[in-house]
C-alpha cells in the first residue's frame, strides 16, 4: 500500500478516538508536572556526557571488554543484525535452549531477532505487556515505549481471548492478572533471558535497566543464561554518567521521578538453582553496530546517537500522533524513527519521513536538544536525491514563483482561486487539495504600499515579513511598523526572499541553502549598518535563528541569528510598560491563544500571551501542539498532507472551543488559515486586535 | 532537615501507592508485620544484608508463626510459593520514594520481585535525598561485585489505553517500614 493510502486508512481507523494522541497526552500531562525539576544545566551536562561517550566509543568498548572479562562475561560486537542473531542462535543451540524470555529491547526489534529464533523452533516470550500484545497480534510496536498504544482494550481483550482460548474481559486489571499468572511459570522454565540495556557502564561492566513492570527483573532472576543485546551507543563511561541521565530519563519518558525498577546489574551473578544445582549465570553482551559507527562519522546526523530513547519526541509529534508508528515509522517510529531507520535499516525505508511537517516540536521536547527537524530534513534530502523526491513536493517547491505570478493580477487570481474548476485543476496539476481554502491576495502588496517609516531615535529595524504577509496581509506589516515607529524606531521592509521553509520541509536543502545565503547576506549587510532584524512570521524567525546557521554554518549566519527577534519578542525586550503606552487597552476581551510551533522566544516565555495580557485581555491557553497546516504540507492533496493536517487541527479546535475565548488568536498567518477553516470562532492575528492609542 | 527528608520520603511513597509506617521499636515493627502475615499461608522470605533488626525479626516471626516457613534467603533456597518477602534495603532516596537493594544471586533477585507482597524495612538514617547522592555508594557496591536494584513503588503498566495497572510482574503491593531510631 502506498504511504498516502496507509495514512488514510489509519486516519479513518483512529477517527475521533485518537488513541496514540490520547496516550501521549496522558504522559505529557504527567511529564509537565515535574519537568521543571530538571535544570537546563543538568540537560547540558547530560548532552556533554553523551557527546563524550560517542567521541570515546572505541576506548570505552575496550574498557568494557576488560571489565566484563574480569567478571567472567563476554563481549561480542556484531556488525549487523544478522551477525547478532547468529550469535544468539549459536548459544541457544549450544545449551539446548527451547524457551527464551525477552524483556523489552528496541534493539532486538531492530534486528528482528524473534523471527530468527522462532524459525529454529525456539519459543520466544515477550514479557513486557505491550510487547506481548503486539507479539500475539503479529504486529510491530507502534510506539517505542508503549508498543500497543494504538489498540483499544477491546482489541487487546480479543487478542488474549484468542490466545488463551477462553473469554478475557476488556478490563486492563483482569488482563494483567492473566498475563502475570502465565508468565510466572515461564520465567522459571526459560533457558535464557534476553534483555536490552538502557546504559552499559564501561568502567565496571554493569548494564542498567529501567522499567516499570519488573518483567526484566524476573526474566533475569531465573535465567541461567543472560544475553544483553544493545546498540554500541549505549556505552557510557562511568556510573556517575548514568546517575545524571537517570535524573532526566524517567521524568521525560513517563513523567516519573524514577521508574519503578532501575537496576545496575553486574554479570557475575549466581544463577537461580535448577535441580538444586548452583552455577554461575552465563552472560554475553552483544553490542550492535548496524550503521552506528558510520553515523558517528556523519556530521549532519551524528547527534542522533545521543538519543536516550525517552520518547519525548513521539509524545509531541502531530502527524505521528494521528497515524501511529506503523505508518510514521518502520521499526523505530516517530521523529527519532526517521534517522534511526536510516541508520539501522537503510535510506530506502525512510519514505515515511514525508509525513514530518517540520513543526519542530520534537526538538523542543528532546532533553538532549537533538535537532531532529533538521536531521529529518537531511534524511528527506538524501532520500530525494537517491530515490527521487515525491512529485507533489517538486511541484510545490515553486510556491514562491506561483504566488508572485498570481500577485501580478490579484483580482483575477482571487476569482480563479474561488472557482471550483480552477481548484480541481490545481489539485490535479499542482497537488493542492481543493478542499483547502486559500488566502486572498491583497490588491496591493506590501512593497507597493510601504517603503519606510519613523525616525531612528532608538534604532533602525529591518522588518522581515515573509511571503504570506507580503502578498496577502500587508496591512499587518504596516501596523507592526507603526507600532515600532511610535516606540522610537525607523522601519524598513526590504525585498528579501521568502524564508524557504517549504524547501527545508521537503528536503530541498541545496535550494534552501541558496535562499538562506541570499537572505543572510542581505540582512548581514544591514546589521553591519546597525539594523536590528525583526521577523513578523514565527516561521521566518525560526529559519533565521535555527535553520540558516545549520544550513550555512557561517559566521554571518550566526551573527544574523543573534541579531534577529520575533516581533513580539522584540516588543517584550522594549518592555511591556512602554508598549502598552502606545496601544489601546484590550480590557474585557476574552481570547483563546494558540502558540505557533515556531514561536520561540529566547527566554522560553510565551510572549504573545504576555503581550495580550499586558494589554488587559483575558487569555485562555492550553499547550497542545501544532495546528496541523504547516504551510504547503497541509495543502497537499489527500493522504499526502491535507487529511492528516485536518485531523490534527480538528482535535485542537475541539479543545480550544471549550476554553472560553471569543476569538482564537495566534501570530502565525498559516495557523490562522487552519483555524479559519476549522473553527466556528472568529480567528485573529494579534495585530488585528490591537489599535494604536494615538491615531486609530 | 532530617525530618524533612523523612516526610518527603513518606509523601513520595504514598503518592506512588506504597503504604508506609514509622516504627519506633522492634515491637512496633512486629505489630505491622503481623498484620501482613495474616494474608500469608506458606512462606515468608527475608532478604537483604543481615542486621540486628533482621535477626530479631526472623526469631520473633518463627516463634510466633509455627505453621509458616520464615526463610532467610540464601543462594540455594527455592522461593516458588512465598506470598510475602521482607527486605532490608541498603539505602533509600527521599525525593523519588526509592529503596535500593543489593544482590549477588538469582535467588536474591527473585526474592524481591516474585512474591505478591513486598515490604522493605529501612532505618531513617539510610535515607538520602536523590540519585546524585548515590555516586560513591553505587560504585562501591559494583566494585564489590554486587548488583543494585532500585524499587520505586509497586510494579505498574500503562500499556492498555494508558490506564495505570499495578502489579504486572513484580509485587502487587508494596510496604515500607521506616525505623526511627537505631539502625535497621
Ligand atoms: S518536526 Fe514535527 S512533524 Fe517533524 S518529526 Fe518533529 S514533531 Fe514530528
Ligand atoms: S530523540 Fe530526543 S526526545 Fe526523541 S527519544 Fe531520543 S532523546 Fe528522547
Amino acid at each position: 500500500m502506498r504511504l498516502e493510502e496507509q495514512v488514510l486508512e489509519k486516519l479513518s481507523l483512529y477517527k475521533d478516538t485518537w488513541p496514540m494522541l490520547k496516550n501521549n497526552l496522558r504522559i505529557r500531562e504527567r511529564r509537565e508536572k515535574i519537568i521543571s525539576e530538571v535544570s537546563a544545566e543538568l540537560l547540558r551536562e547530560v548532552r556533554k556526557i553523551k557527546e563524550e561517550s560517542i567521541e570515546n566509543l572505541e576506548q570505552n568498548i575496550e574498557r568494557l571488554r576488560k571489565a566484563l572479562q574480569e567478571r567472567g562475561a563476554e563481549l561480542r560486537i556484531a556488525r549487523d543484525g544478522a551477525e547478532a542473531s547468529r550469535i544468539v542462535l549459536e548459544v541457544c543451540k549450544q545449551y539446548g535452549v527451547k524457551l527464551v524470555v525477552k524483556s523489552k529491547s528496541l534493539t532486538t526489534e531492530e534486528i528482528e531477532l524473534n523471527k530468527v529464533l522462532e524459525s529454529e523452533n525456539i519459543e520466544v516470550i515477550e514479557t513486557d505487556l505491550g510487547e506481548r500484545i503486539v507479539q500475539l497480534a503479529g504486529q510491530k510496536p507502534s510506539h517505542i515505549l508503549g508498543p500497543a498504544f494504538h489498540m483499544t482494550k477491546n482489541e487487546v481483550a480479543e487478542i488474549f481471548t484468542k490466545y488463551y482460548g477462553r473469554p478475557i474481559p476488556p478490563d486492563p486489571q483482569q488482563i494483567v492478572l492473566e498475563v502475570r499468572k502465565e508468565f510466572r511459570e515461564k520465567y522459571q522454565r526459560a533457558g535464557m533471558a534476553i534483555t536490552g540495556a538502557n546504559f552499559i557502564i564501561a568502567e565496571n561492566g554493569a548494564m542498567v535497566l529501567v522499567t516499570n513492570e519488573g518483567n526484566d527483573r524476573l526474566a533475569l532472576a531465573f535465567a541461567p543464561i543472560h544475553i544483553v543485546v544493545a546498540g554500541v551507543e549505549k556505552i557510557v563511561s562511568s556510573t556517575r554518567d548514568v546517575l545524571k541521565i537517570l535524573k532526566i530519563l524517567p521524568r521525560n519518558a513517563t513523567g516519573q521521578r524514577l521508574s519503578s525498577y532501575v537496576s545496575f546489574h553486574l554479570p557475575n551473578m549466581t544463577a537461580y538453582p535448577r535441580e538444586a544445582k548452583l552455577s554461575p549465570r552465563r552472560t554475553i553482551y552483544i553490542l550492535i553496530d548496524n550503521g552506528r559507527m558510520e553515523a558517528r562519522q556523519d556530521r549532519e546526523i551524528k547527534e542522533i546517537l545521543y538519543c536516550i530513547r525517552c520518547a519525548s519526541c513521539l509524545q509531541v509529534c502531530p502527524p505521528y500522533n494521528m497515524v501511529g508508528g506503523h505508518v510514521f515509522g518502520y521499526i523505530y517510529s516517530g521523529p527519532m524513527g526517521i534517522p534511526w531507520t536510516m541508520i539501522a535499516h537503510g535510506l530506502e525505508k525512510t519514505s515515511f519521513s514525508q509525513l514530518c511537517n517540520t513543526c519542530g516540536l520534537c526538538r523542543e521536547a528532546c532533553p538532549l536538544d537533538i535537532n531532529l527537524p533538521y536531521i529529518n530534513s537531511i534524511v528527506k534530502e538524501r532520500y530525494g536525491k537517491r530515490f527521487g523526491y515525491p512529485s507533489l513536493n517538486k511541484l510545490l517547491k515553486r510556491y514562491e514563483r506561483l504566488i508572485t505570478l498570481a500577485s501580478r493580477a490579484p483580482n483575477l487570481s482571487n476569482k480563479l482561486l474561488n472557482s471550483n474548476f480552477a481548484r480541481k485543476v490545481m489539485e490535479k496539476f499542482i497537488g493542492i487539495d481543493s478542499r483547502r481554502p486559500l488566502p486572498r491576495l491583497s490588491e496591493k502588496n506590501l512593497g507597493e504600499i510601504f517603503t519606510e517609516l519613523g525616525l531612528p531615535e532608538k534604532g533602525n529595524i529591518v522588518l522581515y515579513t515573509d511571503l504570506l504577509i507580503y502578498y496577502m496581509y500587508p496591512d499587518w506589516a504596516v501596523k507592526a511598523a507603526k507600532i515600532l515607529s511610535s516606540l522610537g524606531y525607523r522601519i524598513i521592509i526590504p525585498s528579501l526572499k521568502s524564508c524557504g521553509m517549504p524547501l527545508i520541509q521537503y528536503g530541498f536543502m541545496d535550494d534552501a541553502r541558496r535562499i538562506a545565503g541570499y537572505n543572510v547576506e542581505y540582512l548581514y549587510s544591514l546589521i553591519e549598518q546597525g539594523y536590528i532584524v525583526v521577523s513578523l512570521e514565527p516561521t521566518a524567525q525560526e529559519c533565521l535563528t535555527n535553520y540558516y546557521p545549520k544550513l550555512l554554518a557561517s559566521e554571518k549566519s550566526r551573527i544574523v541569528a543573534e541579531n534577529s527577534y520575533g516581533f513580539f519578542e522584540f516588543l517584550k525586550k522594549i518592555g511591556w510598560k512602554e508598549v502598552t503606552k502606545v496601544l489601546k487597552s484590550l480590557g474585557g476581551v476574552h481570547v483563546t491563544y494558540h502558540l505557533p510551533c515556531h514561536s520561540r522566544a529566547r527566554d522560553g516565555s510565551i510572549v504573545v500571551k504576555e503581550f495580550l495580557e499586558a494589554l488587559g485581555a483575558k487569555v485562555y491557553f492550553k499547550k497542545i501542539g501544532c495546528c496541523g497546516l504547516a504551510g504547503t504540507w497541509g495543502m497537499k492533496k489527500n493522504g499526502h498532507g491535507y487529511d492528516v493536517s485536518i485531523e490534527i487541527g480538528r482535535y485542537l479546535v475541539k479543545e480550544y472551543e471549550k476554553l472560553g475565548g471569543e476569538f482564537i488568536v495566534t501570530e502565525c498567518s498559516i495557523c490562522l488559515l487552519q483555524f479559519q477553516h476549522l473553527s466556528n470562532l472568529p480567528c485573529r492575528h494579534p495585530l488585528q486586535l490591537v489599535q494604536l492609542a494615538s491615531i486609530e | 532537615m532530617e525530618s524533612g527528608l523523612l516526610k518527603l520520603f513518606i509523601n513520595r511513597l504514598e503518592d506512588l501507592g506504597a503504604k508506609t509506617y514509622i516504627c519506633h521499636s522492634i515491637e512496633d515493627l512486629l505489630q505491622h508485620v503481623n498484620d501482613l502475615i495474616k494474608e500469608v499461608k506458606t512462606q515468608i522470605l527475608i532478604t537483604g544484608s543481615e542486621t540486628e533488626y533482621m535477626k530479631q525479626l526472623i526469631e520473633r516471626l518463627r516463634e510466633n508463626n509455627q505453621d509458616i516457613r520464615v526463610i532467610r534467603v540464601d543462594s540455594t533456597t527455592p522461593i516458588y510459593d512465598a506470598e510475602l518477602s521482607i527486605g532490608f534495603p541498603e539505602l533509600a532516596l527521599a525525593n523519588t520514594g526509592t529503596v535500593i537493594y543489593r544482590a549477588s544471586s538469582g535467588i536474591e533477585e527473585a526474592s524481591i520481585y516474585f512474591p505478591e507482597i513486598h515490604a522493605s524495612i529501612i532505618s531513617k538514617n539510610k535515607i538520602l535525598y536523590d540519585v546524585e547522592d548515590l555516586e560513591d555508594y553505587v560504585d562501591d557496591f559494583l566494585r564489590r561485585g554486587e548488583s543494585l536494584y532500585f524499587i520505586t513503588g509497586p510494579s505498574s503498566t500503562a500499556d492498555i489505553e494508558g490506564e495505570i495497572v499495578k502489579g504486572v510482574h513484580g509485587p502487587r503491593r508494596f510496604y515500607v517500614f521506616i525505623i526511627n531510631g537505631e539502625s535497621a
